[in-house]
């Protein structure tokens, strides 16, 4: 059985114009309350990332079995306001939210120097928001986004994005991607990615994490390490209400010595630990709503509740 | 510059740094197929030809460099040119 996220991200086209255009007035706590309705029929039919879920609750998170469901749906919640908070801020730019940043000046130091670097972020919290907490424009951001995403999302993103400097580059299969990530990289540019997914064949390294083996992406570091271009990774929690916690950390400076698979084996590592550090913080606004580990998919299938099935 | 002297230099960062083995190295090898070549290898592919034959390669110019062989005629042709 294979990791199953299909690179796309879920959400009907008319659903997603019907949220922009109530957040242009309308309110966000109102479609909070809405979630408590709707995450009940999440449970029950996304059996999928239900059973998923439930076993990053009882393998990872407390032992008690009370508390798993509670658990689950918070997640499920955190996760749905996730999205609202994301079409919230799409529907209207000018709503206020806040972002209290942690290692300011680390992300500065790379902001305000010559050298393009990379953002590593997660499916832990709301790591799309990252780019509304940069007030200056002195460097242009390029968020990767498959080009599976949902449309309607994606062309609204480009559209807000534009104001603020960013130009997403989308994953496609010819793999121009390369030449643009690449451009905007030697152009001085940030280039900002999930690491936590891997996704059809691209290559991967395993680790620990939280306790059990995982995959994790390992091209970013790559290009880090052929570039030579400094890794910093990125985390924006969720902390209440239109507010918002950035963890900024640096997985790898300009420094780059010794033997290129040594660097970058050593890169994933320092990600994944500081990945491990918020989830543990945070462990209900991690997003995974599928095998992610490889303990998970053997023991989904020796239960024999075939995942997916 | 000499077709030999491209090859040469080639098929040491492929082996080296892509960590091709050497005896799939021929022209009729396929980039992707036969050696594994992905799109993140290709950063290093830009980078290395950028720094030993000194031009950038457009992706537009790649599109039909299919084989090892048509990638040694594209760089032998933007040295020589």
């Amino acid at each position: 059985m294979k990791r199953a996220w299909s690179g796309k991200t879920q959400g009907g086209k008319w659903g997603q114009k019907f949220v922009l255009y109530y957040f242009r007035y309308g309110s966000l706590r109102l479609l909070y309350l809405v979630l408590y309705l709707v995450i009940p029929f999440y449970l029950i039919f996304d059996r999928k990332g239900y059973r998923a879920t439930r076993w990053y609750a009882q393998k990872v998170g407390n032992k008690n079995r009370k508390w798993h469901l509670p658990f689950i749906f918070q997640i499920y919640k955190s996760f749905g306001q996730l999205f609202l908070d994301r079409f919230a801020m799409l529907g209207n730019p000018k709503r206020k939210f806040d972002f209290e940043i942690v290692n300011q000046e680390l992300f500065d130091q790379f902001y305000h120097g010559e050298k393009g670097f990379l953002l590593v972020s997660a499916h832990v919290g709301n790591f799309e928001l990252f780019g509304y907490f940069i007030k200056e424009n002195l460097k242009t951001v390029h968020p990767i986004l498959f080009g599976g995403e949902a449309e309607v999302y994606q062309r609204m993103r480009e559209s807000l994005f534009m104001e603020h400097q960013i130009k997403p580059i989308i994953l496609n299969p010819t793999g121009d991607y390369i030449f643009e990530i690449h451009n905007a990289l030697q152009s001085g540019g940030i280039v900002s990615m999930p690491a936590d997914r891997t996704y059809n064949e691209i290559k991967d390294f395993t680790v620990p994490f939280l306790g059990y083996d995982a995959k994790f992406p390992i091209g970013v570091y790559q290009i880090a390490a052929t570039l030579e271009i400094p890794v910093l990774s990125i985390f924006v929690i969720k902390t209440g209400y239109k507010k918002f916690r950035v963890y900024i950390h640096q997985v790898s400076d300009e420094q780059f010595t010794g033997r290129k698979k040594e660097q970058v084996i050593q890169m994933g590592n320092t990600y994944v630990t500081q990945l491990e550090e918020v989830v543990k913080q945070h462990p209900t606004q991690w997003y995974n709503f599928f095998p992610f580990w490889d303990q998970q998919i053997t023991d989904l299938i020796c239960n024999g509740k075939e995942y997916g099935a | 510059m000499e077709r030999s002297e491209i090859i040469e230099k080639i098929n040491l960062f492929l082996i080296e740094e892509i960590e091709i083995e050497e005896e799939l190295l021929n022209e009729e090898a396929l980039l992707k197929e036969d050696l594994g070549i992905d799109s993140l290898d290709f950063v290093d592919v830009v980078v290395i030809v950028e720094r030993e034959f000194g031009f950038k390669i457009k992706p537009e110019e790649m599109t039909n460099v299919k084989t090892l062989g048509a990638f040694y005629d594209y760089i032998e042709k933007k040295v020589n040119s």
